[in-house]
């Protein structure tokens, strides 16, 4: 009666103690594991952060040489170096949880940096032989700004090393605390530097560093176009004849174009989704519009495709169009198409098409480029001929088409191209050549990229 | 009584040592992944996408993570979004950069990322990924109810698409 009863008594505690026991455990497992995992995140920041500060100390120290040299090939090396290392730099920056620190101004140097070596690279690559007095000048306003983040990255990294720092605990606490920190001696760091970099008056890379944003031609309209034409000129350009579907404005934009966003739902459930048009409120004019659609199979080939492209661009007065790109998925296709002057590609003015391969129904239509930068150009007549350039291009492609072709070059001019198009091995190019100078002034890869497949949540 | 009692005690200490065992076991093998890309790559039966860069794939898992329930026009948006910061100098120059920004997205901290991607998120990306931009170029985004951040409010907002405003 007596052990029976001590059994009994003792029965409950036991097994609530084991469990304890159990939790015990589990949680220290647990907490061991989560401490594992955050140390390992916590090295990653380190060596982010670690690098960014050796990486800016080496720009500067690059930068200070480059203005030092007097030789081509020290400077041509120096730049590189420079290069690469704002290269690495950035890399680094992109690596730290400081996504909503503002670190524009920061940021804003060391791509400054990047385009001006890289420019100073091309140059000194034309010929140039040493640097000239303006670079001299800009090298030298990126070398004291470049100075001063160095500066305060090593003093916080003085701080971090001394201090024991932890990246990851100012992400804990801002996790449990389910917002931002704001006082933390690693952001307050940054946001000093930022502020110090401020104080410098911004560098205005002229056009020898910066590409030039290619000139938008001059906008039609003066006068807002009502909110009911927009749903008129939405309707009309997207079904052609007049039906009973109903528009509505569902957003506005205040962007580069300021637009209509006009919804058009669908009237029975076999046409999808609802589609939308973009229409500019200055002139009316339609930027892009699509829709979403599940096509089951291709019964349309790529080319079948192209045509029903042409159909829907000519019902919209864009007649002489050449398809530069095309590219198939999911049973719908994605076309680019350019615009001709004469026998002259207008690459600025694309259009790009997505259609669907299953009934050739149109999807999806981008013209902001088009809207953007399409006007009658002067052209004057290539001074080299096809057969000459012809002669120009390297042996080791075999080639395709060569045709006239105006293009954006890398500082952002317009420039009058022969395109060339040819293979190298598995490789394909569309390679350009100034019309009249003979200069390259692009390759561009246009191999297409393997497909492949992977599941979607249904 | 006095047996029953007993067995039942070791039963439950059987099962306590089991859930400890088993904890200690995970520690080991936990190579399993938990739920996520390498999983979704091996059953390839059901439903299935095609894209042909990598880029448009991890473009569809972070709209799908990101902007679920949204309007096909608001997935485009938020898509369009990561393609503008790639574009832009500020932010990191590849799609993968600027998705794995450490804290820069939500469905990356919280891991529904890791899901396979919606049918109609995979054909926002591949819009997104060739230039329709129905933000007309905005870098941020965020959902005025959730948003902790006070800093991003800052931004001049350009366009308000479903849930998310959308700012330069």
């Amino acid at each position: 009666m007596e052990k029976r009863w001590t059994l009994r008594y003792w029965l409950l505690p036991g097994l609530l103690t084991l469990a304890l026991i159990g939790v015990g455990v589990w949680g220290y497992q647990e907490s061991r594991l989560r401490q594992e995992l955050q140390n390992r995140a916590e090295s990653q920041y380190q060596k982010a952060y670690h690098e960014l500060t050796w990486h800016l100390d080496n720009i500067s120290g690059q930068l200070a040489q480059a203005l030092v040299s007097s030789s081509k090939e020290q400077t041509v090396l120096t730049l590189a170096t420079v290069w690469r290392q704002v290269f690495a730099a950035q890399s680094n920056l992109g690596g730290l949880p400081l996504a909503y620190v503002p670190l524009s101004k920061t940021e804003k140097f060391l791509s400054d940096t990047s385009e001006v070596a890289n420019a100073l690279l091309a140059q000194t690559a034309r010929g140039q032989a040493t640097l000239q007095e303006e670079n001299s000048k800009v090298l030298e306003e990126l070398y004291h700004r470049s100075k001063t983040l160095g500066e305060e990255l090593s003093k916080m990294q003085a701080k971090i090393l001394s201090c024991q720092l932890s990246w990851t605990q100012v992400e804990v606490a801002s996790i449990a605390g389910g917002e931002e920190l704001e006082d933390n001696t690693i952001l307050d760091g940054f946001k000093l530097m930022e502020q110090k970099i401020e104080e410098y008056p911004e560098i205005n890379l002229n056009e020898d560093f910066s590409p030039v944003e290619p000139e938008p031609k001059k906008m039609r309209g003066k006068e807002e176009i009502g909110q009911q034409k927009a749903l008129q000129i939405a309707l009309d350009w997207w079904f052609g004849i007049p039906g009973a579907h109903q528009a509505r404005i569902s957003y506005e934009g205040v962007g580069d174009i300021p637009t209509y966003g006009v919804e058009i739902a669908p009237l029975r459930e076999d046409e999808g989704g609802p589609v939308y048009v973009d229409i500019s409120k200055l002139d009316g004019a339609v930027i892009w519009a699509m829709k979403e659609k599940t096509s089951e199979n291709s019964k349309l080939s790529l080319s079948e495709g192209e045509e029903k492209g042409r159909e829907f661009l000519a019902r919209h007065n864009l007649e002489d169009i050449v398809a530069v790109k095309a590219q198939k998925e999911d049973n719908t296709a994605v076309y680019t198409f350019v615009p001709r002057q004469g026998e002259v590609l207008l690459y600025p003015d694309q259009i790009k098409l997505q259609v669907s391969l299953e009934d050739g129904e149109i999807t999806g239509y981008e013209g902001t480029p088009y809207y953007m930068y399409n006007r009658p150009r002067e052209l004057s007549a290539p001074k080299l001929t096809e057969s000459e350039i012809r002669e120009i291009v390297s042996s080791r492609l075999s080639i395709e088409l060569v045709r006239p072709a105006l293009i954006v070059n890398t500082w952002g001019k317009e420039v009058l191209t022969w395109e060339v198009r040819g293979k190298f091995f598995e490789e394909q190019f569309a390679i350009f050549y100034d019309a009249n100078s003979g200069i390259e002034e692009n390759i561009t890869r246009i191999t297409p990229s393997p497909q492949f497949t992977f599941e979607v949540a249904s | 009584m006095k047996r029953k009692i007993l067995i039942l005690l070791a039963a439950l200490i059987l099962l306590v040592a089991a859930g400890v065992w088993q904890q200690l076991m995970d520690r080991g093998e936990g190579k399993e992944p938990p739920e996520g890309a390498i999983q979704v790559a091996k059953k390839a039966q059901g439903k299935v996408g095609t894209v042909s860069s990598n880029d448009t794939y991890v473009l569809s898992k972070i709209i799908s993570g990101e902007a679920r329930g949204e309007s096909y026009i608001g997935q485009v948006a938020v898509g369009a979004v990561i393609v503008n910061r790639v574009k832009n100098p500020n932010f990191p120059n590849t799609v993968y950069g600027v998705v794995f920004e450490p804290g820069a997205f939500d469905a990356v901290s919280d891991g529904q990322y890791y899901r396979p991607p919606a049918a109609s998120a995979v054909k926002a990306a591949r819009a997104a990924i060739n230039g329709w931009d129905p933000t007309g170029g905005a870098i941020y985004y965020w959902n005025p109810a959730t948003a902790t951040s006070r800093w991003i409010w800052s931004r001049p907002i350009i366009a308000r698409i479903g849930r998310h405003v959308f700012a330069r």
